[in-house]
Formats: C-alpha cells, structure tokens, sequence
C-alpha cells in the first residue's frame, strides 16, 4: 500500500513536469516557452531593460516603428541591443490611427525586421489610447489577408474580440485597463466572457498590468499570456519586478490547469468532525 | 554623381521638405542620411516606403526620386 503510494506520487510527478514542458505557447506557426511578452520602452537605461528582460525568461519582445531620426541618430540600433539577448522581436503599430496607417507601418516592419509577427494597434484619440473598432477590425482584415501573423490589441469587448479572431487573428489581445494605467484588470467577467467565446485562438491580456497579482489573475483566467511594459519598466526596482511577473505568470498558469474549487459562500470544514471531542 | 546646375526638385523626407537633384537615387539620399546602403549591418532593420509604398532593400538601388515624392525611413524603437 505505501509502495502503491509512492509510486502513484511519482508517476503523478513524473506527469506533471511532462505537462509543463509541453505547455507551449504557440502563435501562428510561431512557439515560445515562455508566456509573458514584454515590451522594451521606459526604462531608465538599456542595461537595466536588458536585465530586466532576462528576469521575465520573455522570448518575445515589442517594439515600435519610428522615423529614423535624421538629425540625431540613434548611437546603438534598439534592434541590435534585443537581438544580442536572443530575443524575437514583435513590432507594433502603435501611435497609429488609421487602418491606412497601421497597414503602411506593418509593411514597413516585414521589410525592417524581418517577420511576419505583428502587434496590431489602431487607438482612437491620445488621452485613453483605446482601440478605434472600425479602423482596427478593417486593418487586421487587410494584415491577414496579407499573411501577417497578428496579434491584435483590442478592448474588453467580446463581440469585437469574437470578430477578430473571426477574421483570422492568430493572437486576440484584449486589454485590462488602459495603456500605462497599472489599474490592473478591471472587468474581470468580460475577460471571462471573451475566454469561454474564444476557444481555438490564444488570448493575451496587453495593457494595464500594475503588479503580479493582476498577471495571475489573467493566467487564472485561462488566459494563455500576458504582454507588459511599464510595470516592469517603471517599477523602483524593474528587474526585481520582472522576476515577479516571471514567478505569476508560471504561478497563474498552473494553477488554472489544476483547476480551482468553486467558491462557496458558507464555511466548509476541512477538518472531519468525526472523533472529536466532546458532544 | 550629380552637379551642382542639376535642376533641383522639392521632396518629403520622413515629414520634413529637402530638395534635391533630379532623378536623385534613393541610395544617394540614404547616404546623405548616413545609412549605408551597401552595409548590411547597417541597412539591417531599415525600411524604406516611397509615396507610401513599401520598397524592397533589393530595389533600392534602382529607385530615382521624383518632384514631390514622399520617402519613409523607418526603424525599430524602444516600443510596447
């Protein structure tokens, strides 16, 4: 009996690290190991970014398409820093406002960089930089058609969710809150919602993460990442909060495939109360 | 390549007018801007649309600039 134990304890072991190591985050015809994406803008300098990076155990990083800067070039290529850390790049369209702009900032990614990977922004004004649903639905549309590999950003909004992954999205990336906001993820049961509609596309909670909890609210979720910038960038202490992340993410995601007890408004004794003492 | 009596035409550079010679290469002009077209490392991670058509580092060479033409140079930046 206490072998059967033993053994049954091992196997279980021996099945959960196989589970772990197959628990590939894959994106298109892309696949990472890691499940946190991270963003490489507002740190207090390129070393500290670099650490910081390495913290999270992320193997894809965003950046965004700019103008080169004619008058002031830049002393070391943004490119070659990250590319030298091993990483995969994911450019953005970010600070685009039209489907015409982010489809122009897209082809110009492919050709720079080198990939078909895309995260896929269209804001509607500069003061909530949330999603404008037209323009972004009509561009990923375009991106697809095109043989992109986009990985949408786009509201807490299920319907809108549900139509881009319709449309061929690889990756939905519905927001927790704001861009740089860290109020964290502040519809849960939308998020909820757009998880139990969207089975067969991966979702990546982008935007809004503040701190570790929310990172493992979103793996508990059922979320299959999350993509964070600025609560790593902008902590006191960035790289010891992009350790963090790195422990909610593998935290969070455990625990959603263990599989969490229904809550239960009254107590429930875990003790049995058979043998004990007294009436 | 070009002497100074070559008749000068006006172009958009990344949002800002210059001018230029007429049928100015575009490789010229990315020298001009210090990229190297020749240089792999580089060139490597710029991207260049003319008249917001993306052009391919293959074709760069064989592009000449036109009155009026808008020409995009792009690279990878600290982004999120």
């Amino acid at each position: 009996m206490l072998n059967g134990l033993i053994m049954s304890d091992v196997t279980h072991a021996n099945g959960a690290v196989a589970n772990e190591a197959d628990d590939a985050l894959v994106i298109g015809n892309h696949s990472f190991s890691s499940r946190i994406l991270v963003g490489t803008s507002r740190y207090p300098n390129p070393q500290v970014m670099l650490d910081a990076l390495e913290a999270t155990g992320t193997e894809l990083v965003t950046v965004a398409i700019r103008r080169v800067n004619i008058e002031n070039p830049a002393p070391e290529s943004h490119l070659d820093l990250l590319r030298r850390g091993g990483y995969e790049v994911l450019p953005n369209t970010a600070g685009c406002y039209t489907a015409r702009e982010a489809v122009l900032t897209a082809r110009l990614a492919r050709e720079a960089l080198g990939t078909d990977l895309l995260k896929l922004e269209v804001i509607g004004d500069d003061e909530t930089l949330m999603p404008d649903v037209e323009q972004l639905l009509d561009a990923a549309k375009t991106l697809v058609d095109d043989g992109f590999t986009v990985l949408a950003y786009a509201n807490d909004d299920p319907i809108t969710c549900r139509k881009l992954a319709d449309l061929g999205c690889a990756a939905v990336m519905p927001l927790g809150s704001p861009i740089g906001s860290g109020m964290g993820i502040v519809n849960p049961y939308n998020l909820r919602i757009i998880r139990e509609m969207i089975e067969d596309t991966p979702l990546i909670v982008d935007a809004g993460i503040g701190t570790a909890s929310d990172a493992v609210t979103a793996m508990e979720l059922g979320y299959d990442g999350i993509l964070v910038n600025t609560a790593i960038a902008q902590a006191q202490h960035p790289v010891d909060m992009g350790r963090a992340m790195r422990k909610a993410v593998e935290a969070g995601r455990s625990a959603h495939r263990a599989g969490r007890i229904p809550r239960r408004l009254y107590a429930e004794a875990s003790s049995s109360m058979e043998g004990r003492i007294g009436t | 390549m070009s002497s100074s009596t070559d008749p000068s035409i006006p172009v958009t550079v990344n949002g800002d007018g210059r001018t230029v010679p007429e049928d100015y290469p575009l490789t010229e002009l990315l020298r001009d801007l210090e990229i190297d077209p020749d240089n792999e490392d580089e060139a490597a991670g710029v991207a260049v649309a003319l008249n917001e058509s993306v052009v391919r580092r293959q074709d760069w060479e064989d592009v000449r600039l036109a009155e009026e033409d808008s020409i995009e140079i792009i690279q990878a930046q600290p982004g999120g």
